[in-house]
């Protein structure tokens, strides 16, 4: 599986590619910005992208549907992702068309993997 | 009748002589028929004093030579007709002339005493009537209104009471041309106090009477009229004074209280330019403020009439450099100027195109000076001719002195509110900031830590299970590091606000209260962000409140931020009794609210929940 980590936090995006690969999915990129991640989404063509809700000065919300608009037929799965708590941004969050929500302490390959087979039961 | 004998026994004038010998003759007549009947009961030489009241009437009516004359007919009468022998004159031929002798004796004594009796009678008649007259005299003059007009009633008065043809009395030294007048000088311990004006021909007696005795009373009343009419004079003139002085203290007054009322210094202005306006008298008053471009803008524009447009406030004009406003920068003193003839300029040099009144000759100016700088000016314009008094500018000042603290009251608030606004703004960016670097620093670095230390837990063979124990707790130490840090930064400044705005967060405050809540947000996109943290802790602190306090089962919260405000309204049914005056987290609110204008209103009666309610503007910035 390919990977695309869209985060502002060069710490995490160096642990998370580490604990990632380790579990065995291949992360192809990392992006920190709306235009890098656009940029590496087009060129990489990841199937799994993980948007950092809050990006600095930008939003991972509003990320999400530029995302799925770049892709058209065949968009990437995009699994949002924040230190922050999921009850805080709970309605957001259902709204996004992102799969889900996973909290950055819990990033696992594991919980990935579970992510996916919820969504595609 | 009885008046009438009385004032005719008083009358000054004498009957005519022939009466007084007919009266004589018919008194020695009727005394010697009156002895012929007494004779009979008494002795002829006692009858003697019957002829006594004869000689008393005549001497008394018709002075002392008739009586005389009466006492010697009666006399010889007495003596041919009682003395014995009868029917002859025996007083020169026996002894018999003793009696007669003593009755002339007696009667001559008779006359003069009835004579002096007269004189002094009429004397202390006239004595009386001068004592009325005088009386009058004072009555008319202390009465009188107006001194003057009562002088020719009182000398009309004077010259009936004394029977004289006229007399005048005038104020001052009036020189009389007229030879057939006299005049008589009335003074009051030598300040002359003015003129007794009378026939020239008076007969000595009367024209000593009015020298000795009306004279001197006539200038102690006249001098006491003179000092009544100056003390009513200054009483009137102190009366107006002083109300003029309570009009202005009452106008003062009534700009004071809206000046500590802290109504909008446009409204104390207007008020300030009428009250003023009224009490110098002037025909228009202006309120005017000086601005850095040599230019004068218009505050306030009042006039006594209706007369033309005024200008419109808040318009400007250049600063003329020969008009009075130009001339109160320039000394920073009260001025006044008047038109002067033949200059085809306004009458302050700027009035004629300003005020557009061509009838203004003159204006006076007082500077307005807030916190020691010249602020603007105060005018009043008059269209009279006579020069105005030399106090107006004294009396525009203290109006002037209000204007002064009303704006200097108005900067402050103005200046507080502003700081207010300051303080709360960087206070809510310091906290923002910190909450940014808290996420981006430290919470992802622990994060990140955490997955490291997770990996290296899976690294751990097998073989070292203590190891692997270790590093589990550890990284479940982390993760609890973490929400410490979570818990602290959403309390610092809540996230989700600057990243979904007021609904989210609020929806997420519901979500967390442990006192469920019924929310209900109507916003219509974002609000500025003052606006959003402010509502955002209003509701906050509020479900907090409720929670620690209330014994709440049900919070409402209602926020309605479509149009130029929010309003947030929060109910709970709690035990109520609530003092929001009690906890600083509600006046932390309070600050909040009102730097931003917005108003915070608790009702919360014992037994039936508390209810908040605050209402922030949205507009304005």
């Amino acid at each position: 599986m390919r990977c695309l980590i869209v985060d502002d936090s060069d710490h995490f995006k160096e642990a998370a590619r580490l604990v990632l690969e380790a579990d065995g999915i291949a992360v192809v990129g990392v992006a920190s910005t709306t235009a890098e991640a656009l940029r590496s989404l087009r060129e990489l063509r990841p199937d799994l992208v993980l948007v950092d809700i809050d990006l600095g000065e930008e939003n991972g919300f509003d990320l999400v549907p530029r995302l799925r608009a770049e892709t058209g037929e065949c968009p990437p799965r995009i699994i949002l992702i924040s230190t922050y708590d999921e009850q805080d941004y709970a309605e957001m969050i259902a709204s996004s068309p992102a799969l889900a929500f996973l909290s950055k302490p819990s990033l696992s390959g594991r919980a990935i993997d579970e992510i996916l087979r919820r969504a595609d039961a | 009748m009885r008046a009438r004998v009385l004032s005719s026994l008083l009358r000054v004038t004498r009957p005519p002589f022939l009466a007084g010998v007919i009266v004589a003759v018919a008194c020695v007549t009727a005394e010697t028929f009156l002895t012929f009947l007494l004779e009979r009961m008494a002795p002829p030489n006692a009858l003697d004093v019957v002829y006594l009241p004869g000689v008393l009437v005549v001497s008394y009516l018709w002075g002392l030579p008739l009586g005389v004359l009466t006492a010697l007919a009666s006399g010889f009468v007495y003596d041919f007709y009682l003395i014995l022998p009868r029917y002859e004159v025996t007083v020169f031929s026996s002894w018999s002339w003793m009696p007669l002798l003593i009755f002339l004796v007696v009667g001559l004594l008779v006359s003069a005493a009835a004579a002096l009796m007269r004189a002094l009678l009429i004397e202390a008649e006239e004595r009386r009537g001068e004592a009325d007259l005088e009386a009058a005299t004072a009555r008319l003059l202390l009465r009188a209104e107006h001194l003057r007009a009562a002088l020719p009633v009182v000398a009309r008065r004077l010259a009936q009471g004394l029977g004289l043809p006229f007399l005048a009395v005038e104020l001052g030294a009036a020189g009389v041309e007229d030879p057939g007048k006299v005049t008589l000088p009335l003074s009051d311990d030598d300040v002359r106090l003015g003129t007794l004006v009378a026939p020239a021909d008076l007969p000595a007696a009367t024209m000593r009477r009015l020298r000795e005795r009306v004279v001197p009373s006539l200038e102690a009343v006249l001098a006491a009229a003179c000092d009544r009419e100056a003390i009513g004079n200054a009483l009137a003139a102190s009366r107006d004074e002083l109300a003029r002085v309570a009009d202005e203290q009452a106008a003062l007054r009534r700009v004071a209280t809206l000046v500590a009322r802290g109504v909008r210094p446009a409204e104390i202005f207007g008020a300030v330019a009428r009250e003023m306006g009224l009490i110098v008298n002037a025909d228009h008053t202006a309120v005017e403020r000086y601005e850095p471009d040599r230019t004068v803008a218009l505050m306030s524009f009042w006039s006594a009439s209706d007369g033309g447009p005024a200008p419109p406030v808040g318009s400007h004009r250049p600063l003329r450099e020969d008009g009075l406003s130009a001339l109160v920068v320039r000394t920073g003193q009260p001025a006044r100027m008047a038109a002067t003839e033949g200059t085809a300029e306004g009458a302050a040099g700027e009035l004629d195109t300003w005020v557009g009144d061509e009838k203004v000759v003159s204006a006076i100016a007082s500077p307005i000076v807030v916190e020691a700088r010249l602020w603007g000016v105060v005018i009043a314009f008059f269209r009279g001719l006579e020069p105005q008094p030399e106090d107006v500018e004294e009396r525009i000042r203290d109006f002037t002195e209000l204007v002064a603290t009303a704006i200097s009251n108005a900067q402050a608030r103005d200046e507080l509110a502003a700081s207010r606004a300051r303080v709360v703004a960087a206070s809510d960016e310091t906290r923002h900031r910190i909450e940014r670097d808290l996420h981006d620093g430290a919470q992802q670095r622990l994060v990140s830590l955490g997955l490291q230390l997770r990996m290296a837990e899976s690294a751990v063979p097998p073989e070292l299970p203590k190891l692997k124990e270790q590093l589990s707790h550890m990284a479940e130490g982390l993760t609890l590091v973490l929400e410490d840090l979570r818990e602290l930064s959403r309390g610092i400044h809540p996230a989700i606000l600057s990243k979904g705005g007021l609904a989210p967060a609020l929806k997420m405050l519901a979500r967390r209260s442990p006192v469920p809540v019924d929310l209900r947000v109507r916003v219509d996109g974002r609000l500025p962000e003052r606006v959003e943290v402010a509502v955002y802790y209003l509701v906050s602190e509020s479900l907090t409140n409720v929670a620690k306090h209330a014994h709440a089962s049900l919070v409402c919260v209602d926020v309605d931020a479509v149009g130029d405000a929010a309003r947030v309204a929060i109910r709970d049914d709690g035990k109520g009794g609530a003092d929001p005056r009690g906890g600083s987290g509600l006046i932390g609110l309070l600050d909040r609210v009102q730097a931003l204008g917005g108003t915070i209103e608790v009702t919360s009666p014992a037994g039936r929940g508390t209810t908040l309610t605050a209402v922030i503007p949205v507009g304005g910035g």
